[in-house]
């Protein structure tokens, strides 16, 4: 099963690139996608994963244009499917 | 009334469809709060003078140092050590004298939130520090006022404007505070004017009355790629602040 993510904010430099693809088995549900991912880039984790792995509230998830919220994460993935994540920024 | 001389200075603005001298109007009898006026901030108080907005209040604490001239526009390097506040009010009066400029020299603060936010239209949270931008969002919802939300970092920047009651709010967006995020941060003064100029775009709208916010969108773009992408966002269940 082949996952993209977009990345946008600080993810980017953690991955050094805007986007990130991973094959995994199936099934797996977006959660495992996002740890896998920061397993596979660990500059990400930081970001994208509290201390016990779960992920961050601040992150935000996309797909298709729409914002994903937590209960999007339980859902099974489909393959060749595609995601936005996207960390807080600020000004300055 | 537009005298006419204002209506000389603006009638390329009032051209505009939508716009015309109601919406002129609206702008000279509206007030706007923007937080920090540094890169992001500066802009969009320059281009809200310019357009003749009647009152800015501007919340912004220190004095200029050499890496602020890079991106804030407002600053000069004559002023390098004196009141960032004193050389935008004195930037922003050269640029228009009519608009009235209220220079507050102090950051947003548990302290000076309510009442800056009571005396404003729209709010423009500028700021680098998340504690700043969650104090401005919790008292704008409470206080039921717009609020314009501009961030950038490295090329990239995104921007979207809160209704309270109407759409998600910062909190709904980000729950907590991103531990790893740092106040000095990787940008380009023309990153900071691009998104700045959008902000005031946002504030002009809602204040004369037409167009479309970004109301419940979030506008992204990397200045990298030229990509750009426009998402919906939501509102968090249980939300703390808005719900």
């Amino acid at each position: 099963m082949r996952i993209e993510f977009q990345l946008w904010g600080q993810l980017r430099e953690a991955v050094e690139a805007p986007s990130a693809t991973l094959t995994l088995p199936t099934p797996r549900t977006l959660n495992d996608a996002i740890v896998s991912l920061a397993g596979q880039y660990p500059g990400l984790a930081p970001r994208i994963l509290n201390e016990d792995k779960s992920i961050r509230a601040s992150i935000l998830i996309f797909q298709d244009g729409q914002q994903l919220g937590p209960d999007a994460l339980g859902r099974l993935l489909e393959n060749d499917t595609s995601f936005t994540l996207m960390s807080p920024i600020a000004g300055g | 009334m537009l005298t006419e001389q204002l209506k000389s200075i603006y009638e390329w603005q009032m051209w505009v469809p939508g716009m015309g001298e109601p919406g002129q109007e609206r702008l000279a009898n509206s007030t706007v709060l923007i937080s920090r006026c540094g890169g992001l901030g500066g802009l969009v108080a320059y281009e809200l003078a310019a357009a003749g907005v009647g009152t800015l209040i501007i919340a912004h604490a220190g004095n200029i140092k050499l890496s602020d001239l890079h991106r804030q526009l407002l600053m000069t390097r004559e002023g390098i050590g004196k009141p960032r506040i004193e050389s935008i009010c004195q930037r922003l009066h050269d640029l228009n004298p009519d608009v009235k400029v209220i220079g507050v020299p102090e950051n947003i603060s548990e302290g000076n939130v309510a009442g800056l936010v009571s005396q404003a239209d729209v709010i423009v949270d500028c700021a680098p520090l998340f504690n700043e931008r969650f104090l401005l969002n919790r008292e704008s919802v409470r206080q039921f006022k717009p609020m314009v939300e501009c961030a950038m970092y490295e090329l990239q920047f995104h921007i979207t404007t809160f209704l309270p009651g109407r759409t998600p709010c910062l909190a709904c967006l980000h729950p907590e505070e991103p531990e790893y995020w740092k106040r000095q941060f990787p940008v380009f003064g023309a990153v900071s004017g691009t998104v700045g100029c959008m902000g005031a775009m946002e504030a002009i709208k809602l204040l004369a009355g037409f167009g479309e916010p970004l109301s419940g969108r979030l506008f992204s773009m990397d200045l990298r790629t030229m990509q750009s992408m426009t998402t919906q966002i939501q509102r968090r269940k249980g939300c703390p602040v808005c719900q």
